[in-house]
């Protein structure tokens, strides 16, 4: 993975000297609430509802393990001994004290990471595959892609104050695992006729009140030209962004208002100014970069025909893996999902032990890496296949081994009512009741593929609104409503879910969704996927099943 | 009024931004805006000042023939005049100060000065002292800015 070298370091220190000084303004009352707001935003700084919380970076999703024990430190030191891991791939602690964020910072910087820029309305932790670099099915490792784009948005200095949050992603499979087109920029390597790889480029796609999926606005670019076409876009943006209304604001708005063409057209005219300067690449500053992502020293390896035996033996094992293990593009080795939905707890949340546990699984049976995922998982990117029932073994005793990804019960949840200030809902609790009426793991595997996911307000950080079923708390006179959506998809058959009818209360929630769940099995063909099923036959069988 | 310099130093000077029915007085640090009457025969001197959604690509005058450019913060989280500033310097080529207003927090005096600002409006010497702790915020940068004449993939391949 990337290695920081002294520029790297040193920015990161100041910008941790920089904050305690901001913050130590504050706490004497040199900064107002205003004033001190958008700065402790800018770097992950949130004052939440019983107190403040914090969002740590892990740039596209990758952790060393000396970072994750480093996590799993300050957890235990600075919060309560447990973190939560978000829908954005990064990591959010919900109970440090003000005072000692800075101190907290500098501990990050002591290991390479920090909170820069992952909130308020600047360019945000650039997002990606959690399985570039293993995944059999990608053209290429994105990561270096990311780590350019990390280190171009990092501290920018014309772009720390746009109208809104600006969010990247990029992938380099044909199956889309970074949603890249619901994000603000999306960005798809791909192979052009020629055989020349380049990158589709989308813009405009967002989730929150107004959801939209991204439009492409260039079908190929040059990767030498990523900078400065990303550089095209963000200053387009930043003049002609909407800053009257803070729900309008989002690039996707202005990009819909002035129409996707019109928007094109400004960004290469601006793109044809900037494209020969300093920010055009070139291959060797792409090579560079990309040194730091080879391959590790992997084995010569075949699957064991132990494994295979355990796998025939124990049922609950050979669950596991056929649900939370997936090909891996080198021979005798695979990739593991480590599941922090287990049905007891709040998806994403993970304790300090399970991180050292993780990491310690990480080293022995890998090669020192850890992945996040926006399905709020990590990924154990290295498993030999020999040592599959051992690692199985190991995250079964932690409450890590729940073999559900991709099932309804693998469901994306925000924080909602209990930690978050703008909640309108509660949404771990339902994900509870959810979970109690799917208990049969035998009943999941047989429905299938069904990706739910739960936001408790507007803003969607749990992105209902591309969940193939989508939940989103609604406040109706100071109670906890939920609005139904089906249909939505943030992979590579990207669409926005439709709503099913009027909200429903809060007793009513978990059986609705039960309800629908019936009416696919009954109607469903074959083996047909949930969102199939819905692309199929519309919503109205669902709408007659839950309303009558 | 305070003009602190990027350098440091400072000026004790009435920085004044006409509107379009006032007349030019012919005092330093005067400066008129694109829509005044006088704008295509102003006097060497004279500054121009500019809103923030202005493009200053698509002005009708020459924004380089100004002693001074003045580019406006109405809040410091409205970003705009950064682009403004950038363009300015590093694609007309402008050379003379570009002067902040408005709400200029220390937190923004690296940002500004890499996108090209080079002086600053501040009520008094208070003010001025707080902004001029925040020039050393960061000693380094990734980007190439007016300030920086290389990212920092191409000075790490030099070095
Ligand atoms: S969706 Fe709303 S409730 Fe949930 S975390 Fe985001 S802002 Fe908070």
């Amino acid at each position: 993975m990337y290695q920081y070298d002294a520029i790297d370091q040193t920015i990161v220190d100041e910008r941790v000297r920089q904050f305690r000084d901001q913050t130590n303004r504050y706490l004497r009352g040199e900064l107002t609430e205003d004033q001190y707001r958008p700065l402790r935003l800018q770097n992950g700084l949130y004052i939440q509802r019983f107190a403040p919380m914090l969002r740590i970076a892990i740039p596209y999703g990758v952790l060393s393990t000396r970072q994750l024990r480093k996590l799993a430190d300050i957890a235990r030191t600075y919060d309560r001994g447990y973190g939560h891991f978000t829908t954005r791939q990064n990591l959010q602690f919900n109970w440090p004290k003000l005072e000692t964020v800075p101190d907290l910072l500098a501990e990050l910087a002591s290991v390479e990471m920090h909170a820069i820029q992952t909130s308020g309305n600047c360019i945000r932790n650039t997002t990606s595959d959690q399985y570039a670099g293993v995944a059999s099915d990608e053209l290429e490792d994105p990561r270096p892609y990311c780590e350019i784009i990390r280190q171009w948005s990092s501290l920018h200095p014309e772009f720390a104050y746009l109208p809104r949050k600006f969010k990247i992603a990029v992938t380099a499979s044909r199956t889309d695992r970074a949603a890249i087109r619901v994000h603000d920029i999306g960005l798809h390597l791909i192979e052009n006729d020629e055989g020349r790889r380049g990158f589709a480029v989308y813009v405009g796609g967002g989730l929150g009140r107004t959801p939209i999926i991204g439009t492409r606005i260039r079908d190929f670019l040059e990767p030498v030209d990523m900078l400065s076409y990303l550089e095209a876009i963000l200053r387009v943006y930043n003049r002609l962004g909407r800053r009257d209304n803070k729900y309008k604001a989002r690039i996707k708005i202005l990009v819909r208002e002035s129409g996707a063409e019109r928007f094109a057209e400004w960004v290469e005219a601006e793109w044809a100014k900037i494209r020969t300067g300093s920010l055009q690449l070139d291959d060797e500053d792409i090579t560079r970069i990309q040194a730091f992502f080879q391959p590790p020293a992997y084995e010569n390896l075949t699957d064991s025909a132990e494994t295979d035996a355990q796998a025939t033996a124990d049922p609950a094992f050979r669950n596991w893996l056929q649900r939370n293990v997936i090909a891996h593009k080198q021979p005798g080795y695979r990739i593991v999902t480590v599941s922090l939905k287990d049905p007891g707890e709040a998806p994403g949340d993970c304790t300090a032990e399970q991180m050292e546990r993780v990491a310690y699984l990480a080293d022995e049976y890998g090669f020192g890496e850890v992945r996040t995922t926006h399905e709020q998982n990590l990924i154990l990117p290295d498993v030999p296949h020999h040592a599959l029932h051992a690692v199985w073994s190991a995250l079964a005793e932690l409450g890590l081994a729940t073999p559900n990804h991709g099932m309804i019960s693998d469901m994306i949840a925000c924080p909602g009512l209990d930690f978050c200030s703008l909640a309108n809902a509660g949404s771990i609790g339902v994900a509870r009741e959810i979970n109690d009426l799917f208990s049969d793991l035998d009943e999941q595997y047989d429905l299938g593929e069904i990706k739910l996911k739960m936001s408790g307000c507007m803003n969607g950080c749990g992105h209902h609104s591309v969940g193939h079923i989508g939940i989103l708390g609604v406040d109706k006179k100071g109670e906890e409503w939920y609005q139904i959506t089906l249909g939505g998809s943030a992979a590579e058959d990207a669409a926005l879910g439709q709503r099913l009818g009027a909200s429903v209360a809060r007793d009513d929630i978990a059986p609705t969704i039960r309800k629908i769940v019936d009416t696919f099995a009954e109607l469903r063909e074959g083996e047909e996927r949930f969102f199939d099923t819905v692309g199929r036959l519309g919503i109205d069988p669902f709408r007659q099943a839950v309303y009558g | 009024m305070i003009l602190l310099h990027a350098d440091g130093s400072r000026t004790t000077a009435d920085l004044r931004l006409l509107g379009t029915e006032d007349a030019l007085t012919g005092i330093a640090w005067e400066a008129i805006g694109p829509d005044h009457p006088a704008i295509d025969d102003a006097p060497a001197t004279v500054g121009l000042h500019l809103p923030n959604d202005v493009d200053v690509e698509a002005l009708a005058t020459d924004p380089t023939r100004f002693a001074f450019v003045v580019l406006h913060f109405p809040a410091f989280t409205d970003g705009r005049a950064y682009s403004q500033a950038r363009v300015l310097r590093e694609r007309l080529g402008y050379q003379g100060p570009i002067v902040a207003t408005g709400e200029l927090l220390q937190d923004q005096a690296c940002y500004l000065k890499r996108c090209g600002f080079d002086t600053f409006a501040l009520p008094d010497n208070e003010a001025a002292d707080t902004l001029a702790r925040g020039f050393n915020d960061f000693t380094t940068a990734y980007q190439a800015t007016s300030s920086a004449e290389l990212p920092a993939y191409r000075r790490r391949r030099a070095g």
